[in-house]
């Protein structure tokens, strides 16, 4: 079978692409207005959400950088999962109910809607899209950068497409994002999503199987053959140390409710109640999905420690070696199919809330009626189009001319989102005191502080996180400026809705 | 938690604080003699600690609205116990403890299997006491006329 692999691994993305029109197509009919656009009708059921929740969350970084990070620095990067626990229990309690009642009570069809009716305040709804907008044109020009270099990969070894090129593969992998997402909003995305989840979950559990067959010994001589060489890469902290990993766990656990690809899925569920059972099923598929980055980095190691395997050329081809020499062809084709799925399920999540923030939240917020209601969703499929091309040329430009654009936009993500919207959502959505004020101070510190630290490289004592710390200062400055005003106004059933 | 970042920038940096190049591997690091977290660990471990109680006042946030302070602490104290006991012992066993526990080192086993599903106990919480702790049919009626008073509301409120 191994002089098929290139087929099979083709035949399988190829059919996982199919899959995504086909989804796209089904949704178009069933998205008549922005709210179906945006958020779905608030009418999906358990299952869906769920999934939609996981899959937003695991990007094409669990699927290739997830797995250099534990092959490069040993079990540090562990922390960034394991987080993932309390992580889902902080959203959920935070936000499952509230977010939910606050989507229904004022029609809200984008998270700046919610900020904006919470705190009634236009710089507030500004703010929060503005820094939406930033982190949406980083992380998907990452995204569309990563699927465009794994379809190369991929394409390369055929005679056919042999020397294809990355512009190709951009125009190539993005056509089929952007026509469901065009297509079928986010109807589109969280059932391409259901099937992306699925999709990692089955990668997954052959990946940890496979992985752990590669190693005559099992796990016992994995960890033995890391160990041996470096102690400390097998323990806890891995090779980065203790408050450094320690940094991550804080970021990545408290980070989770301020992703705004995430927690917007938290809006669209049928019923409030169905938030109990979305909570497990979003954490058991995340956790299975993420053993394929704690397998393939941990296996390749010892690989390479042993002499079994030769050097890689760098710490994120660990996935991509792995599944090239120790997974059999129909789960190099799997796997393949689950990282579109991991980045697409990024991607499209992306798109649809970079979308609001340029047709909705924006032109709300400096006070513009000129889109109306009416011609909502046929802007709604303009911007998404748009922001898509925008991303995908800046993914180009930075690839060719500046590298270090799409990095420095990039670092626009997790950690800038956590600094400027657990404040403001995850906190304020649940505390009186929190002022306008408050929410705004704090997403312009993330801004700011997470800026400063990509721009002049600052790197912080024993590996903390700049993420961390950001978040760290943003909250304490929400605190502190809520504090020291008078209490806020707050809408009548606003408050009513936040005393529920 | 602020505190801990700044006492850890006032600490002098072992040079394999963060780790070290792999001597024969260019694209691996090493962590080096355990020894390097000796002055740290107390510290590692209040951080961790701080974290923790953290997250659980976070989570009587989310449920205090229903419960009140008090009751929301008691429904969310023997989790926050359990995650608390489970972050000790990992720390614990770091310093301590010596050969393999489930094929890992003990502290690793601990963060795998211990410290990873540890939250599991506030995620069972909010399944099973979710109309008691989070919303039930009181909270759904009180919505439901807060809604019709909107409703009632002219002339209707836009997004």
């Amino acid at each position: 079978m191994e002089p098929l692999r290139t087929p099979i691994v083709l035949a399988c993305v190829g059919v996982y692409m199919l899959s995504c029109i086909v989804v796209g197509a089904w949704a178009m009919r069933r998205t008549h207005s922005a709210k179906d656009f945006f958020v779905a009708g608030r009418d999906l059921g358990v299952m869906v959400t769920a999934l939609a929740v996981f899959s937003s969350t695991l990007s094409g970084f669990g699927f290739v950088g997830g797995p250099g990070l534990v092959y490069s620095l040993g079990m540090s990067s562990i922390w960034m999962i394991i987080a993932s626990s309390i992580g889902y229990a902080l959203s959920f309690f935070l936000l499952g109910k509230r977010i939910r009642l606050f989507a229904e009570l004022r029609d809200s069809v984008s998270l700046p809607d919610a900020v904006a009716a919470r705190y009634r305040s236009e710089a507030a709804r500004f703010l929060t899209a503005l820094a939406i907008l930033l982190g949406v044109m980083g992380y998907l020009a990452t995204q569309i950068l990563a699927m465009a270099t794994v379809l190369q990969s991929v394409l390369t070894r055929t005679d056919t497409f042999s020397q294809i090129s990355l512009g190709a593969c951009v125009t190539l992998s993005c056509a089929v994002l952007v026509f469901y997402s065009v297509a079928g909003g986010i109807i589109a995305s969280v059932y391409t999503d259901m099937l992306q989840g699925a999709v990692m979950v089955v990668a997954a559990l052959m990946v940890l199987i496979a992985a752990i067959l590669a190693v005559d010994g099992g796990v016992p001589a994995i960890v033995d053959i890391i160990a041996a060489d470096d102690r400390e890469a097998a323990n806890p902290w891995g090779t980065l140390g203790m408050l450094g990993t320690l940094s991550w766990y804080f970021v990545f656990a408290l980070g989770g409710a301020g992703q705004p690809h995430v927690v917007t899925k938290l809006m669209m569920n049928r019923r409030v109640e169905d938030a109990r059972h979305i909570l497990p099923v979003s954490i058991l598929g995340y956790s299975v999905s993420a053993l394929l980055w704690i397998s393939i980095g941990l296996t390749m190691r010892a690989l390479v420690l042993s002499g079994g395997h030769p050097e890689l050329p760098g710490a994120d081809a660990a996935a991509a070696e792995f599944l090239q020499h120790y997974a059999h062809p129909l789960l190099a084709g799997v796997v393949f199919a689950g990282l579109f799925a991991a980045i697409m399920s990024t991607a499209d999540a992306f798109l649809n809330i970079g979308a609001a923030a340029v047709i909705h939240d924006i032109p709300r917020a400096l006070g513009s009626t000129a889109i109306k209601p009416e011609r909502e969703l046929f802007w709604a499929r303009v911007a998404t189009a748009v922001t898509a091309v925008a991303a995908a040329v800046f993914a180009m430009y930075s690839h060719y001319e500046n590298q270090r654009l799409v990095a420095l936009l990039g670092a626009f993500g997790w950690g800038t989102f956590a600094a400027a919207l657990v404040p403001t959502v995850a906190i304020g959505f649940n505390w009186k005191r929190a002022s306008a004020r408050a929410a705004c101070v704090a997403i312009v510190s993330s801004l700011v502080i997470n800026l400063a630290i990509e721009l002049f490289k600052l790197r912080l004592p024993f590996g903390i996180n700049g993420g961390a710390a950001s978040l760290a200062v943003s909250l304490t400055l929400f605190f502190c400026v809520s504090f020291m005003g008078p209490p806020p106004p707050i809408d009548p059933d606003v408050e009513a809705v936040m005393d529920l | 938690m602020c505190l801990v970042v700044a006492l850890c920038a006032s600490l002098p940096e072992p040079p394999n604080a963060m780790g070290v190049a792999h001597p024969v591997h260019a694209t691996l690091r090493k962590g080096g003699p355990e020894g390097r977290h000796a002055g740290v660990l107390a510290l590692g471990w209040a951080f961790g600690v701080l974290q923790i109680a953290f997250f659980v006042g976070l989570l009587v946030l989310g449920t205090r609205s229903k419960l009140g302070n008090r009751g929301a602490m008691v429904r969310v104290l023997p989790g926050a116990l359990v995650y608390l006991a489970t972050w000790t012992a990992l720390v614990l066993a770091y310093a301590h403890a010596r050969g393999r526990w489930l094929g890992f080192p003990p502290a690793t086993a601990i963060m795998l299997v211990g410290l990873w599903p540890a939250p599991l106990v506030f995620v069972a919480l909010y399944m099973r006491g979710f109309r008691s702790l989070v919303y039930g049919p009181d909270e759904a009626r009180a919505f439901k006329a807060i809604m019709a008073r909107q409703r009632e509301a002219a002339p209707a409120r836009k997004p």
